[in-house]
């Protein structure tokens, strides 16, 4: 049995790697250039790579990197991001990675619900997400340079414990 | 003689402690930001309870091994079966996976690649990470996980 995609530990290599990726306008705001490699590679900042065979193909990260300062977070999400390598943005591989993601944070962090912040310009990634089951839920203009952002949340559900007698 | 095993969370606040009379008989608590759980292997039966919820009892049927969610003890239910910490080919196996909290059990492939060194790589569907034992088979590091610090 095998997966083509799957979430490794980020490491010092891959980090240095993501940081040198750079988008084409307007998803420039996506660069990873003004990342520090040291902070991605940290295992309690939530950063994972994603590879595609052996291949380094994205990254995904789970908690509050993934919130974009002006919006109104609370507890009861785990936020979401991450990115694909910018050669295969537009190739139909989005709804995989985040989907890979979404199944690795489900077992790893048992969130009640997962929560993405995506540009409102990206409809793209919206298309993708809410394919995926997320629904939006806010818009807000980030703190620094007021760009509009869609919050959107998909709620986990988790199938109750067996009674008693287990399974 | 009673191993006690404590391993904590690397990714995220969690702790387990572990007292093994063997890799069939051991019980643990495990504690996260919001939930505390205690388990008790007794060969093909392991039985769970949070604090908040019921008892649940999984049983192993025609599974390999159980796996239990955030818990680094039942890595080394293969490793010590098969051997895995001297050179050989990679094995896969059908475990009975416990994700945490919903005390559910899946059926689910996982791979372990024995690299040398007292190291495994751990696959399994969507994920895969190295996980260094030490020379009893007990989990010391599994890669940005899980640490063990006593």
């Amino acid at each position: 049995m095998t997966q083509r995609m799957r979430i490794v530990p980020m490491t010092p290599a891959y980090a240095r790697d993501i940081v040198t990726w750079c988008y084409d306008p307007p998803y420039d705001c996506y660069d990873m250039t003004a990342a520090d490699p040291a902070y991605l590679a940290e295992p309690a900042t939530g950063f994972f790579a994603l590879l595609d065979q052996d291949e380094l193909i994205g990254f995904r990260s789970f908690g509050p990197d993934g919130q974009v300062p002006g919006g109104r977070y609370d507890a009861s999400a785990l936020d979401t991001g991450g990115g694909l390598r910018s050669d295969l943005t537009g190739k139909g591989l989005g709804r995989e990675a985040i989907g890979t993601g979404l199944e690795f944070g489900r077992h790893r962090f048992a969130p009640a619900a997962f929560r993405v912040t995506i540009a409102s310009f990206n409809l793209r990634a919206q298309r993708v997400v809410e394919s995926l089951g997320f629904r939006a839920v806010d818009s807000f203009l980030a703190l620094a340079g007021g760009q509009s952002y869609e919050m959107l949340v998909r709620p986990e559900l988790r199938p109750a414990p067996p009674p008693g007698g287990g399974t | 003689m009673t191993r006690t095993l404590l391993w904590r969370g690397l990714d995220a606040p969690r702790m387990e402690i572990v007292r093994a009379e063997s890799l069939d008989r051991a019980h643990g608590t495990q504690i996260g930001v919001a939930y505390e759980l205690r388990w008790r292997l007794d060969g093909p039966v392991l039985d769970l309870q949070l604090d908040d919820g019921p008892a649940v009892r999984v049983e192993l049927g025609d599974a390999d091994f159980f796996d239990l969610n955030h818990s680094a003890f039942f890595n080394s239910l293969p490793v010590a079966r098969d051997r895995l910490l001297e050179p050989g080919p990679a094995r896969e196996y059908a475990m009975r996976f416990v994700p945490v909290p919903e005390l559910t059990a899946e059926r689910a492939w996982q791979r372990y690649e024995p690299l040398g060194n007292r190291t495994i790589r751990y696959r399994s569907a969507g994920f895969e990470a190295d996980i260094s034992f030490d020379a009893d088979g007990f989990v010391t590091l599994y890669q940005d996980y899980l640490e063990r610090v006593g």
